[in-house]
């Protein structure tokens, strides 16, 4: 079956403009996604992943703004689109689950409104059609008695539950993509099992593309086909699950690798943490963002960013380690 | 004999219902715990939210005074001391806190953080003070300058070495470490991790290391205790849990566990709970498990399982073992 590329992001740079100065949040980042793949936007705090998300949705705050690229969704560059025609991509086409269901669900209404809202405004469908199809969804996702839950409140709602309404919002239109942010970084390992389970399930079901920002390697390993890592604003490297796991071509995801441990490796092995700290975006270094932390700094990486270097098909590492003049490293 | 040993330790905080709050409930955070923590090693406790875990590090450093049973700290049940004759012991047992964030005073400098234990202790003065505080940062890996710092100059993982500084600078023997890497990036959270176990090398430090992330737990454990709903519901050492876990929820925590490789998480049985924790509001008898249990039958409903020995060292609380 050959490939259809459903969303894919060119060279985009978002920036805060604050009272100390530009933060490049997001640095001359590319990304795409296929139709009917998960792929895995991984990275610490800072590193720009949800800022890069944000940038696509039309959701940055006041003071971020897109300074270039192109975000290009189903024929159109989501990065020109006004106030209004977004309106009409979020929640419809592109579904979206954030971190903490508490603060993303409005307290004041019910969940069945919340849910009978967007169906309204995006599927324009008559109110008591909407409560048939949102008793539906809540049931989709596992719900339990979805007839008496349907008109509760958020604060009546555990935070496991929550998220499944959040699930349930986001997919009500049947969107071809969804955008994850840490969707399970706030439950306890058992939900987050189950909210894990409940997206793959409904990606099987439904098709829907997704797109799963987190910090937590093991949930990469377990949900993604693809995955890229980022690092202060920036692309790190890019490749297959496999790629990333098995072979990876940048530091960083070989420091991110070794700082977690396996629990099931029965002797213990040190942990290997990356020394330092991520750069301060206000004042980026000139070279490479990682040369600081970095085990195999040469003296090129401080003075010149590292380019795009093609490793192998579809694994791409921005090192200049993979550069045919650089020392050959044992990784 | 045990450093720690804390026998069906309890304690229930009392919530006020109706409309004039006159109806007193209680939350049961911990109910009838018991375990023993020997010296030198490292006691992992997990469990998810609401499951005690944290009141019961709370309880043993006396931030929280238990309802019922005793808290043995070197042979001498400290349970009840009061607050004078508590002090010596508060220098023996110190904390390490989860969040980074709201754990430092954000008017106190570095040096005045971690010298106010030295002066509550009355340990040192003058340069003597300021000398322990300086030994103390480095030892954390902080730098000689960073003493008239503010808290919110330092980045996350910076402000848990504070944290850590302020606990270790009275010299203690027992440490609770409170989740203390949940707030911390991954490439952070090694870094604090094996600056732990460095300290407790070097220091003679036991730990009581509680947290949520199974992973974590199981590298620097060398026992661990599985807490369900303010109840123990398995204790083994962390070999013998991973290998041969006995209860159901003890497997099904572990199956959730993420694993960190593309193959072994394709390979891994998921054996995943229905529903959630119920409300630690007045719980209703028999096993605390029984309403997420894969396994429950009417035996369970009554009864609370005896938590016993069901091989050396492997302590469960279940029917069926």
């Amino acid at each position: 079956m050959a490939k259809e590329r459903l969303l894919e992001i060119r060279n985009l740079r978002t920036s805060f403009f604050t009272h100390v100065g530009e933060v490049k949040a997001v640095d001359d980042v590319s990304i795409y996604i296929d139709r009917g793949e998960t792929l895995g936007i991984v990275g610490e705090s800072g590193s720009g992943k949800s800022v890069a998300m944000l940038s696509t949705m039309g959701l940055l705050s006041e003071n971020g703004r897109v300074v270039s690229g192109e975000i290009l969704f189903s024929g159109r560059n989501l990065a020109q689109l006004g106030e209004r025609e977004m309106e009409s991509v979020r929640g419809s086409e592109i579904g979206m689950i954030f971190q903490d269901p508490m603060t993303s669900l409005n307290p004041v209404f019910t969940i069945g409104g919340q849910i009978t809202e967007t169906l309204v405004k995006h599927r324009k469908l008559p109110k008591t059609e909407a409560k048939r199809r949102a008793l539906e969804i809540l049931a989709s996702v596992m719900i339990p008695s979805p007839d008496r839950r349907i008109n509760q409140y958020p604060h009546e709602f555990s935070g496991g539950m929550r998220q499944r309404v959040m699930i349930a919002i986001a997919i009500c239109c049947d969107p071809d993509l969804l955008i994850a942010d840490e969707p399970t970084t706030a439950l306890d390992v058992t939900i987050q099992a189950q909210i894990l389970e409940l997206m793959k399930e409904l990606k099987s079901r439904l098709g829907t593309s997704i797109i799963l920002i987190t910090h937590d390697l093991g949930v990469v390993a377990g949900m993604c086909d693809r995955v890229n890592v980022m690092y202060a604003g920036r692309i790190a490297e890019s490749g297959t699950v496999r790629d990333i796991f098995r072979r990876p071509r940048h530091p960083y995801t070989l420091g991110l690798l070794k700082s977690v441990p396996n629990p099931n490796r029965m002797q213990k092995e040190r942990l290997v943490p990356i020394k330092g700290h991520p750069p301060d975006l206000l004042k980026p270094p000139a070279g490479c963002a990682f040369a600081a932390r970095c085990t195999y700094a040469m003296k090129i990486c401080v003075n010149a960013r590292p380019p795009v270097f093609d490793v192998a098909e579809g694994h791409q590492s921005a090192c200049f380690l993979n550069h045919p003049d650089a020392p050959s490293v044992s990784m | 004999m045990p450093m720690l040993e804390i026998q069906r330790l309890k304690k229930y905080f009392p919530v006020h219902r109706g409309f004039f709050g006159g109806k007193v409930q209680y939350v049961k955070a911990v109910d009838d715990v018991s375990f023993a923590v020997e010296r030198g090693e490292t006691l992992g406790l997990v469990g998810e939210s609401g499951c005690g875990k944290t009141t019961v590090g709370r309880t043993i450093v006396r931030l929280y005074s238990p309802t019922e049973g005793r808290i043995i700290f070197n042979g001498t049940d400290i349970s009840s001391l009061p607050g004078r004759e508590m002090t010596p012991y508060r220098k023996e047992l110190q904390m390490i806190f989860q969040d980074p964030f709201s754990s430092l005073d954000s008017r106190m400098t570095v040096g005045d953080i971690v010298g106010e234990a030295i002066d509550i202790h009355g340990l040192a003065r003058g340069a003597e003070r300021t000398e322990r505080i300086l030994a103390m940062l480095n030892r954390v890996g902080l730098r000689k300058w960073h003493i008239n710092r503010y808290p919110h100059e330092f980045s996350g993982g910076q402000r848990q070495r504070i944290g850590i500084a302020r606990a270790l600078v009275v010299e203690p023997s027992f440490i609770v470490c409170d989740e203390p890497i949940s707030a911390l990036d991954v490439s952070i959270q090694a870094q604090v991790i094996n600056m732990l176990e460095e300290l407790q090398e070097k220091m003679g430090l036991t730990y009581l290391f509680i947290a949520h992330d199974l992973s974590m737990v199981k590298h620097i454990s060398t026992r661990i205790g599985v807490m369900y709903l303010g109840g123990l519901v398995e204790l083994a050492s962390s070999g013998e849990l991973y290998k041969n876990p006995l209860h159901p929820y003890t497997r099904s925590l572990l199956s959730a566990m993420p694993i960190p490789d593309p193959d072994e998480s394709a390979r891994s049985q998921r054996m995943i709970l229905k529903g959630e924790i119920p409300s630690p509001i007045d719980t209703p008898p028999g096993c605390k498990f029984k309403t997420r249990c894969p396994r429950v039958e009417a035996g369970c409903q009554d009864e609370y399982p005896e938590f016993r020995e069901a091989a050396p060292g492997h302590f469960v609380a279940c029917h069926f073992i």
